[in-house]
């Protein structure tokens, strides 16, 4: 393509067939593809587009770091997203810990002036204002349905990275070979958000971070609450790195658990409306006769946050039951 | 979830790898922290007697809870602060004068109620502290009696009259005053309202306390009591309402054995009803039976329906 404004001669089938081509997938870290979220969202009814601006997890600022340096190019990424689906309000996301992400994508929003709807909505900063379900909420007030999916509620829902990216394959024809990656924690000695290739092994990256300043008790890829711990560091960055995050010993907790103590706390801070306690408590001494238990308290609606098992006083790691649970045929 | 990793690293830790930090001993030191205020106003109050009973009952839970540990072969927990806890309530809800064998043998009883019959911290259905209190009710009822303190007992009906005395001529400061700060019975925990209420507050503020069972503990007492005196005719019936709900130990039983962490319900609705239940009962046994310890029954009866309560009032799932 010759200039940045040529995109929009380009008709939804062709920008879907490129989004394809380019292996774009979601990059908040879930990877569904993003010409499938496309070509299913077209002429489904759908009416709004959610841009998720507010970081997945704590650590993670690359989509922060994005919307302050590409602001021009992530209301082009959103603009070429509306085309795609046929549709023209976009509502962009942000935690109201990012103002100044905010306010350079105002401005970019202004100077544009799109013939599009594109609005920012300032979100309160909490974890996990980024999941797909309670953005939706937040920002449209309407509750994807258990077990649905967003496109049941007439939304699609798009990161910045993914926008990012889905501008730099329709307008310069890059395809995904490389992402952003957060790269963060105590113990690297120069933290920050980088353009890191897939497949580049973790190794390189500590040594293109400068190294380690110590050992580290534990390397997560994703964020801290979600992300996986990675056993080898000779494993690679993939399209689902959303960070890499190097834990010392004092960051994470590693002890016993104890019997639940009744508190409530994880009931609170539950998103999902759901029973964490009962839950764990439950598959603790999971017999036959509990799936049954286990499905009407919602077990499926878990979104596996982490904030139960973070709170917990007693330490329990409720999180990682419901998702053992979850993987069992019964269920 | 504990192994410790070798140089393969082939064992790996589960998410979230970041914790709060909160934990059974900051929750159990942070509630005998929000005693201390009642602690310290009630040794000014009923003098030293008073302190002597908080410590002997203190230690008491501690060694009772030590001699469980070692008996059973348990992890020793007694650094938690659980039976510390226990001990404090024990002692701050029997009167300051009785015997120092008394607290001795109720936190004992606490003690067992919560570690022997039901196995252990978080598993006891009953408040233990309550269950003690009605053990000790039962077999010797001549030293809870509100008689047996170190006042009179000529001293406490006049004190009585002179609160409702004060109620009767509306809500003046000075009813304000008196209900805040002066001592409303014999133990320790209703020495004052406003020292109860400050570790109410500091417990709020770490956001430890279920605040919604106190809240609709003593809403719902305000209301009885206010709806009672308009049925009977007294005057100044909202005075009253309020001298009934910041006098006598309800105050103190609603905000530190109603709102226990362990022994009432984990939802948001639950615990309204809950407290709402506690209130009810209380009104009930208060009004229309007379006995005593009407309170403690009250939430040992709450405490019983807690698992009801948990399966009814579940919060409503996302999306569903």
């Amino acid at each position: 393509m010759k200039r940045e404004e040529d995109w929009d001669k380009l008709t939804c089938d062709d920008i879907i067939k490129i989004i394809r081509n380019a292996g774009i997938v979601g990059l908040g870290g879930v990877s569904i593809p993003a010409h499938v979220k496309l070509s299913r969202g077209k002429g489904s009814g759908i009416d709004t587009l959610i841009i998720n601006g507010c970081e997945s997890e704590p650590y993670l600022t690359a989509d922060d770091m994005l919307m302050k340096t590409y602001p021009f190019e992530v209301v082009t990424g959103i603009r070429i997203i509306l085309k795609a689906l046929g549709i023209s309000r976009a509502l962009i996301g942000i935690e109201d810990n990012k103002m100044a992400a905010a306010k350079k994508l105002t401005d970019a929003i202004t100077e544009t002036a799109p013939p599009e709807h594109i609005s920012i909505v300032m979100l309160k900063t909490k974890y996990p204002q980024g999941a797909e379900k309670n953005i939706i909420y937040s920002l449209t007030g309407r509750k994807v349905p258990s077990k649905g999916a967003p496109a049941d509620i007439h939304a699609a829902i798009f990161n910045i990275g993914t926008v990012h990216a889905v501008r730099e394959a329709v307008v310069t024809g890059k395809p995904l070979f490389e992402r952003y990656v957060t790269v963060s924690g105590s113990l690297i000695r120069n933290p920050g958000n980088y353009k890191i290739r897939i497949g580049t092994r973790i190794s390189s990256v500590i040594e293109e971070c400068g190294g380690l300043t110590g050992k580290p008790a534990r390397i997560i890829s994703g964020g801290p609450m979600s992300g996986y711990e990675i056993h080898d560091t000779d494993m690679p960055v993939t399209k689902e790195t959303t960070g890499i995050i190097f834990l010392s010993r004092d960051q994470v907790y590693e002890g016993p658990f104890h019997p639940c103590i009744r508190c409530g706390s994880c009931v609170n801070v539950c998103p999902a409306g759901l029973m964490p306690c009962e839950l764990g408590n439950g598959i603790e001494k999971m017999n036959s006769g509990s799936f049954d238990y286990m499905e009407r308290l919602g077990i499926h609606d878990c979104i596996l946050c982490g904030a139960c098992s973070y709170v917990c006083p007693a330490k329990r790691p409720m999180s990682q039951y419901i998702k053992l649970a979850l993987e069992l045929p019964a269920l | 979830m504990t192994e410790q990793k070798g140089t393969s690293n082939l064992f790996l830790t589960v998410p979230p790898h970041i914790h709060s930090g909160g934990s059974i001993p900051r929750i159990m030191w942070s509630i005998a922290a929000a005693l201390l205020p009642v602690i310290i106003y009630s040794s000014y109050l009923y003098g030293l007697i008073a302190l002597g009973s908080i410590l002997v009952s203190a230690s008491s839970a501690v060694l009772a809870e030590l001699m469980y540990s070692l008996l059973f072969k348990k992890p020793v927990t007694i650094k938690d602060g659980s039976a510390v806890v226990a001990g404090l309530l024990v002692a701050l809800s029997i009167p300051a004068g009785a015997p120092l064998w008394l607290p001795a043998l109720g936190s004992l009883f606490a003690v067992i109620a919560s570690r022997l019959i039901f196995t252990g911290l978080g598993r006891n259905v009953f408040n233990p502290v309550l269950c003690s209190r009605v053990v000790m009710a039962a077999l010797w009822p001549v030293y809870l009696k509100s008689g047996w303190n170190i006042f009179s007992e000529n001293h406490m009906a006049a004190f009585q009259g002179e609160v409702y005395d004060k109620a009767l001529n509306g809500i003046t400061p000075a009813l304000i005053k008196s209900l805040l700060l002066d001592s409303t019975g014999p133990a320790p925990g209703e020495a004052s309202a406003l020292m109860v209420l400050m570790g109410a507050v500091f417990l709020i503020s770490r956001g430890i306390m279920k605040w919604r069972i106190p809240l609709a503990f003593m809403g719902t007492v305000a209301i009885t009591a206010f709806v009672f005196c308009k049925a009977a005719g007294i005057p100044l019936a909202g005075a009253c309402a309020l001298a009934t709900v910041f006098s006598g130990g309800t105050l103190f039983y609603a905000l530190f054995m109603a709102a226990d962490i362990i022994t009432t319900p984990v939802t948001a609705a639950g615990m309204l009803a809950f407290g709402m239940g506690c209130g009810l009962f209380s009104f009930l046994i208060r009004f229309l039976a007379g006995w005593p310890e009407g309170v403690s029954y009250s939430i040992l009866l709450m405490n019983g329906a807690v698992p009801l309560i948990d399966r009814y009032m579940r919060p409503r799932v996302f999306g569903a």
